[in-house]
């Protein structure tokens, strides 16, 4: 499956113990199209990363928004249950309704003028490969011409609480994200996107190296099988991750991916994920 | 115990501007204003509607259904604290 | 041909715990709901409700473990997949509240023994029911999560079905799971709209009785010798009038029920059946209703399904095709209990007796919160 990319937005923003949540109350009034109400922090990060992305461009009607994220609005569903187990209160109207991950994407296609389709999909540590999945095949059916594909990771204070509710250890920097990708079915020019599915490893392997050129990027998805990333991890110079983000959030792929788009002048891009069960996906990103 | 309803009143466009999360100063909300629809310069709708009804169950005990009779009660700040001061005051 | 094959499925909701005994439950007009009595709230609450007929406490957690994979599991018997296939396959898991539950249970008991150390949302939910049903089956593909409202099990249907169109995977498991919780219960009590009794369509309709339910589709690129469904097509579109309810004047649903025809390759005239979404609320059944009229100009018959199994929220659309392909393929299209006294402004008629169900195409409306409408085109075959 072969498109074409866009445009891209990078946001990242470590936070811990001793900051603040950088408010983004300003940010979203200056970069959305109307102002809006009733929003929380989940949503103002779809809203900001969305608009960074596709700034003044003109849309296809038709565009599709994918958004993907591991925990969610978690912000706005923690206030809501405290409401109601902690308080014995119905939960409040907007509070209830922003519990749903959906709701980020029906501001983003307000703010954005878009009514075609819509989804939120969750995998944890994998949203990005999920909503990209998802997206592409879309794109190669025509069922859309376009897709707006983001994935947003809020964190909440505390940030010790947040950590335990991720099964995290307690000196792990945490960081919030909004990373966009404007993707056309289009398969002409620059700017490729191409998405590859594989059944075995070995397949994956030929197919990588017949593409693979000295200057791209390669990087192996965190819930990849170990014994073929460290295959991959012998041939090739693989980037790690954690070694480019001091900070953890539940999609730090599509943080690695973007900030990637946002840099690279030259050369191919490559994130790979799977294993035997789940099969190999391998996605790349031309200049 | 006596109410004082303009204090009442004052309470009530903060808890309006607060719950609906608008951007504009409380006070400067004038009693008859009416606040919902698109005639309304305010323009709330009917979710705001259900986020006011309950903080007003919430703080005074008074039930706002979708019956006509309470209903009414959101026209403006006025009928919403006649409708609060109701029971209250007999 | 386009499409994939409904090779297995199964269903657990307050009719029943399988489609067979969900269908005859239907045909007797076994409706019964339970009446909850919620102490724990400032004030309690009180609410008629659909229950699944386990005999476990309603808020047992261990109905999660219990009840959600069985239902899988008999959806994947009856598609007769090798143990290589089931290991691979992957999950499409459409839901509204998740493990939500057990999250509310778990902080409400870290509350009541260590009040300082408790922590809100102590379980993330998506990944909850995912996990759950890797255990139970033993599958270890894919995972795809769908929380798209009262259309995401029909979301995680199109997913799944796009993939399998385009050969990214022959079978893929789409399950729809609502479990009971505080959330959804009091959520909806604060938007004013539950009612005594589910009315769709109805002059008096006053809202919705909410449900718990799950229902499992073994979707495949092969057909099997039971199996005489497809799922042909279907569309999503996203309406922004409002964040609670599609456009009133019905212009958005028209769309996605249009668009959901076409790519199923159909003509509106052909359509043998429409299972409506019919939330009963004010506004949902109008928007719905005035969708119909303006795509077709002759309606073919119309039944709503939530009167037999409450609103099964992002478990609706799969719970819903599940119990009305059980009834197709038994030779009726059901009636809709509950509604009596027509509304002018609707002009819309549900069934209220059923009619033998010919082979054909059907097709299934849902629509949900955050502007998401989604519909379905199946097809019963000979």
């Amino acid at each position: 499956m072969t498109m074409k990319w866009l445009a891209v937005s990078h946001y990242f923003c470590p936070v811990n113990e001793n900051t603040h949540l950088p408010p983004l109350d300003a940010a979203v009034k200056s970069t959305c199209r109307e102002p809006f109400r009733r929003v929380d922090r989940f949503i103002q990060l779809a809203l900001l990363g969305s608009a960074r992305c596709v700034q003044d461009r003109i849309l296809s009607p038709d565009c599709g928004i994918y958004i993907g994220s591991g925990l969610g609005p978690i912000g706005n569903n923690i206030e809501t249950q405290q409401q109601l187990i902690r308080d014995g209160e119905i939960p409040k109207p907007f509070n209830f309704i922003n519990t749903l991950g959906a709701s980020a994407c029906f501001y983003v296609a307000k703010n954005l003028s878009l009514n075609g389709q819509n989804y939120f999909i969750s995998r944890r540590r994998g949203s990005l490969q999920a909503v990209l999945s998802a997206a592409t095949v879309d794109l190669s059916l025509r069922t859309i011409r376009q897709a707006l594909v983001g994935v947003v990771e809020e964190v909440v204070f505390p940030v010790s609480e947040h950590r335990l509710r991720q099964g995290l250890r307690d000196d792990v920097a945490l960081a919030e994200g909004s990373h966009w990708f404007l993707l056309q079915a289009d398969e002409s020019g620059s700017r490729s996107m191409v998405t590859k599915r594989f059944v075995e490893y070995g397949a994956l392997e030929v197919f990588l190296k017949s593409v693979w050129c000295v200057g791209d990027r390669l990087c192996c998805a965190s819930m990849m099988g170990k014994t073929e990333a460290d295959n991959i991890q012998s041939c090739y110079s693989v980037e790690s991750m954690s070694d480019q983000f001091s900070a953890f959030h539940d999609s730090l792929e599509a943080a690695w991916l973007a900030s990637c788009m946002m840099s690279h002048e030259k050369g191919k891009i490559f994130l790979i994920d799977g294993d035997s069960e789940r099969g190999w996906s391998l996605f790349y990103f031309g200049s | 115990m006596a109410v004082d309803r303009e204090q009442l009143k004052l309470e009530l466009k903060k808890l309006i501007v607060t719950e609906c999360q608008k951007d504009l100063r409380p006070e400067l909300i004038p009693d008859d204003a009416i606040l919902f629809g698109s005639g309304s310069i305010y323009a709330l709708d009917s979710l705001d509607a259900l986020q006011i009804a309950l903080a007003v169950k919430q703080h005074y005990g008074k039930r706002i259904d979708g019956g006509n009779q309470t209903r009414m009660a959101l026209s403006c700040v006025d009928s919403l604290a006649d409708f609060i001061l109701l029971d209250k005051t007999d | 041909m386009p499409g994939a094959y409904i090779r297995g499925m199964s269903l657990n909701c307050a009719l029943g715990e399988d489609v067979g005994s969900c269908v005859s439950a239907m045909k007797q007009r076994l409706v019964q709901t339970v009446t909850l009595t919620l102490n724990d709230f400032n004030e309690p609450l009180r609410m008629p409700y659909y229950r699944m007929n386990d005999s476990s406490e309603l808020f047992d957690p261990r109905r999660y473990e219990c009840l959600i994979p069985s239902v899988a599991r008999a959806a994947v018997i009856q598609a007769g997949l090798s143990r290589d296939e089931i290991r691979k396959l992957p999950l499409f898991i459409g839901s509204s509240s998740f493990s939500i539950g057990l999250s509310e249970l778990s902080y409400a008991k870290a509350l009541a023994q260590h009040p300082q150390n408790a922590i809100p949302m102590p379980l993330c939910g998506y990944q909850d029911i995912a996990v759950i049903l890797q255990q139970g089956l033993g599958c270890k593909g894919e995972i795809y999560t769908y929380n798209t409202a009262c259309t995401a099990s029909a979301n995680a249907l199109l997913g799944a079905l796009n993939m399998i169109d385009i050969g990214v995977y022959r079978h893929a498991l789409v399950i729809g799971v609502e479990m009971i919780n505080r959330t959804s219960l009091s959520g909806f009590l604060g938007l004013q709209i539950l009612a005594k009794t589910i009315q769709p369509f109805d002059l008096w309709r006053q809202g919705i009785v909410l449900g718990e339910g799950i229902g499992a589709v073994v979707l495949s690129a092969d057909s099997n010798s039971v199996t005489r469904m497809r799922v042909i097509g279907g569309a999503n579109n996203c309406d922004t009038w409002s964040i609670t309810t599609a456009n009133t004047d019905g212009h958005s649903t028209a769309i996605a029920m249009r668009l959901a025809l076409k790519r199923a390759g159909i003509q509106p005239h052909h359509t043998c059946g429409i299972k409506a979404h019919g939330t009963a609320t004010r506004a949902g059944d109008m928007a719905e209703a005035r969708g119909l009229h303006h795509v077709f100009e002759n309606l073919p018959p119309i039944t709503v399904l939530k009167p037999y199994l409450g609103h099964t929220l992002g478990a609706c659309c799969l719970n819903e095709l599940v119990l009305y392909a059980g009834t197709l393929l038994s030779g009726f299209i059901p009636a809709t209990p509950g509604f009596e006294t027509p509304d002018p402004v609707l002009d819309l008629h549900p069934l209220t007796v059923e009619i033998s169900a010919p082979n054909g195409h059907y097709l299934l409306n849902h629509f949900g919160f955050a502007g998401n409408n989604t519909v379905l085109v199946v097809e019963k075959t000979a």
